[in-house]
């Protein structure tokens, strides 16, 4: 009686294999051939139990752990998914996960355009920091999930990755926008619908000896009054060189010419009295708000000395009004 | 009836009357029609046919192992296990019944148990395609060069039977996503079996996930071999109802 399984060539008679142990005949053996079923109820329940079981995951085989940073020993060579995840998506199109490909780039694409509108304000640090965990979860995703064997160590890459990547994203931009500032405006335009805490967009001005457009909005190195400190301000420019510049009736004019009060606003700590005064060559009146302290006599010789600056004093120059974003537009001196 | 009909003297049965070409009902025919409900999708009545073959001949290892099929395909993944230890004691240490409880308790989620019995299966002598195929599938998460390796050993190993593996390989890579490879086995398979509802509706949500035209051809193929049949129905459904994004983002 030959063995169906090993072949073997067994004695008549024998109910089981001498080789394998198979069985050969049932004679005399009464065997339940009906496989026991589950019931309909259990179906939930088995199902909930193997989501649970999933979350569970099992040590990589033949990787003994002897200390508690030997793991990085050796995962040290599975730095594949750490690269590829510098780009997005490449890791998984490179394991050909295509789906995965579309969502991972549409998701970072949508941080990095949020992350380019938003720039500079509160909220603008946050979808680059987003973006940042997206390369760090591609990076789990691609490969390093698999080898990481505990949700602590993979919360430990993902920090470290997001950490490293944020700071890279930080140094990129500011390598990118190297000849770029944003500052805060203290200033209230109207004509302009800027107002007093406003992000301006700033380029350095190179060459200081064009003549500025009247009403371009400028940072300017601000002088005191008491000593010779200088701080960083935004001004708008009110007065070119060689004009006459007067406040009249809390309006400036210029040349004896009324500018408009809506574009060219008088600071509130200019005195309430008239006065007039002419802006040398290479000088600019720049108007910006300044924080006056003692008697207003006293203070009104200092105005002019506050606000006629130098050309080579203005650094850069306002060319957007960057945030907020419902107000964000370029901005174009007469 | 005679009185002395139901006694039982050794001898002869009584032959049923049977109609003029009418099959015999024995092994061979209830393990056929087995397989041809199973590869139609019904997996409860290919269980069934599968019991009834064995009710004949008990010793019969297919009969046995399509059972233990039967149930993981029916999710009963516990019950698969229960009955690969039955099968175990007619059949000590069968690599293709360690490689089945492999699969149940992978897709039962206990992945330590699942990659303990592959190894067992995989350290025995005659090793079978679904031995291999069972160690693809337990590795199918987590090396994709296993995978791929033990995919082709089974379908290299398969002499008579390498469109059902093939086909039993495309469902695989179907639950790993690589539906294109997918696709490509499938349409070996369906040449070979043009017949096989459950191989058209594979291809038809592969074809489905990639975005292809031919998904709805497909599936109404799979419902046209086996009408009513409610997750191709559904499948046409879904499909059918996406649109541009959906086809773009939901591959």
């Amino acid at each position: 009686m030959q063995c169906q399984r090993c072949q073997f060539e067994n004695m008549p008679g024998q109910t089981q294999c001498f080789k394998c142990g198979s069985i050969l005949a049932c004679e005399g053996r009464s065997l339940d051939v009906h496989p026991p079923r589950m019931h309909a109820w259990k179906r939930p329940f088995r199902r909930l139990s193997r989501v649970l079981r999933r979350a569970k995951r099992v040590p990589v085989r033949d990787k003994p752990l002897s200390t508690h940073w030997d793991w990085f020993d050796d995962y040290r060579g599975e730095t594949g998914p750490l690269i590829l995840s510098i780009i997005p998506g490449l890791a998984h199109a490179k394991q050909r996960r295509f789906r995965t490909v579309r969502w991972f780039v549409a998701v970072w694409l949508l941080c990095m355009v949020l992350a380019c509108a938003l720039f500079s304000s509160h909220w603008g640090w946050m979808p680059l920091g987003l973006g940042a965990a997206i390369h760090a979860w591609i990076a789990l995703d691609a490969g390093l999930w698999k080898i990481l064997d505990s949700a602590a160590r993979r919360l430990c890459v993902l920090m470290v990755m997001f950490v490293i990547l944020y700071a890279g994203y930080r140094l990129l931009i500011q390598a990118i926008l190297w000849n770029f500032q944003f500052e805060r405006t203290v200033l209230t335009i109207p004509g302009e619908a800027i107002q007093r805490g406003d992000i301006l967009l700033l380029r350095p001005i190179e060459d200081p000896s064009p003549i500025l457009a009247r009403g371009t909005l400028v940072q300017f190195q601000s002088r005191m009054v008491g000593n010779e400190a200088r701080i960083a301000a935004i001004g708008q420019i009110i007065g070119l060189p060689n004009e006459v510049v007067g406040i009249h009736q809390r309006v400036y004019h210029v040349n004896g010419i009324a500018l408009s009060i809506e574009d060219y606003p008088v600071p509130a700590w200019m005195p309430m009295s008239d006065h007039q005064v002419t802006v040398g060559p290479g000088y600019y009146f720049v108007s910006t708000e300044y924080r006056v302290r003692g008697r207003q006599n006293q203070t009104n010789d200092a105005i002019w000395r506050l606000c006629l600056v130098s050309a080579s004093d203005i650094d850069a120059r306002a060319t957007m009004l960057w945030w907020p974003l419902n107000r964000r537009h370029s901005l174009r001196p007469d | 009836m005679d009185r002395f009909s139901q006694l039982e003297f050794g001898d002869v049965h009584p032959e049923q009357p049977r109609e003029p070409g009418e099959p015999v009902r024995d092994v061979q025919y209830f393990l056929t029609e087995a397989e041809r409900y199973w590869l139609a999708g019904d997996f409860e009545i290919a269980l069934r046919n599968f019991c009834r073959a064995l009710e004949q001949n008990s010793t019969l290892f297919t009969g046995w192992s399509g059972q233990i099929r039967m149930l993981i395909e029916l999710t009963e993944y516990k019950e698969a296990d229960l009955w690969a230890d039955k099968a175990m004691d007619l059949f000590p240490e069968h690599p293709e019944l360690l490689a089945l409880k492999a699969v149940a308790n992978k897709r039962d989620n206990r992945l330590a148990k699942a990659i303990g019995y592959s190894d067992n299966a995989i350290s025995q002598n005659d090793l079978t395609p679904r031995v291999w195929l069972a160690r693809a599938e337990v590795f199918m998460d987590r090396q994709e060069a296993i995978v791929d390796g033990c995919l082709s050993k089974a379908i290299a190993l398969a002499t008579q039977d390498k469109d059902i593996i093939k086909l039993e390989a495309a469902r695989l890579l179907r639950r790993k996503r690589h539906f294109h490879r997918a696709v490509g086995l499938l349409n070996e398979v369906i040449i070979k079996m043009p017949k096989s509802a459950l191989a058209w509706y594979e291809l038809g949500c592969c074809q489905g996930h990639l975005g292809l035209n031919q998904t709805t051809h497909s599936l109404e193929e799979a419902l046209r071999l086996r009408p009513h049949w409610h997750c191709a129905d559904e499948a046409l459904q879904r499909f059918s109802r996406r649109g541009f994004f959906g086809r773009l983002f939901k591959r």
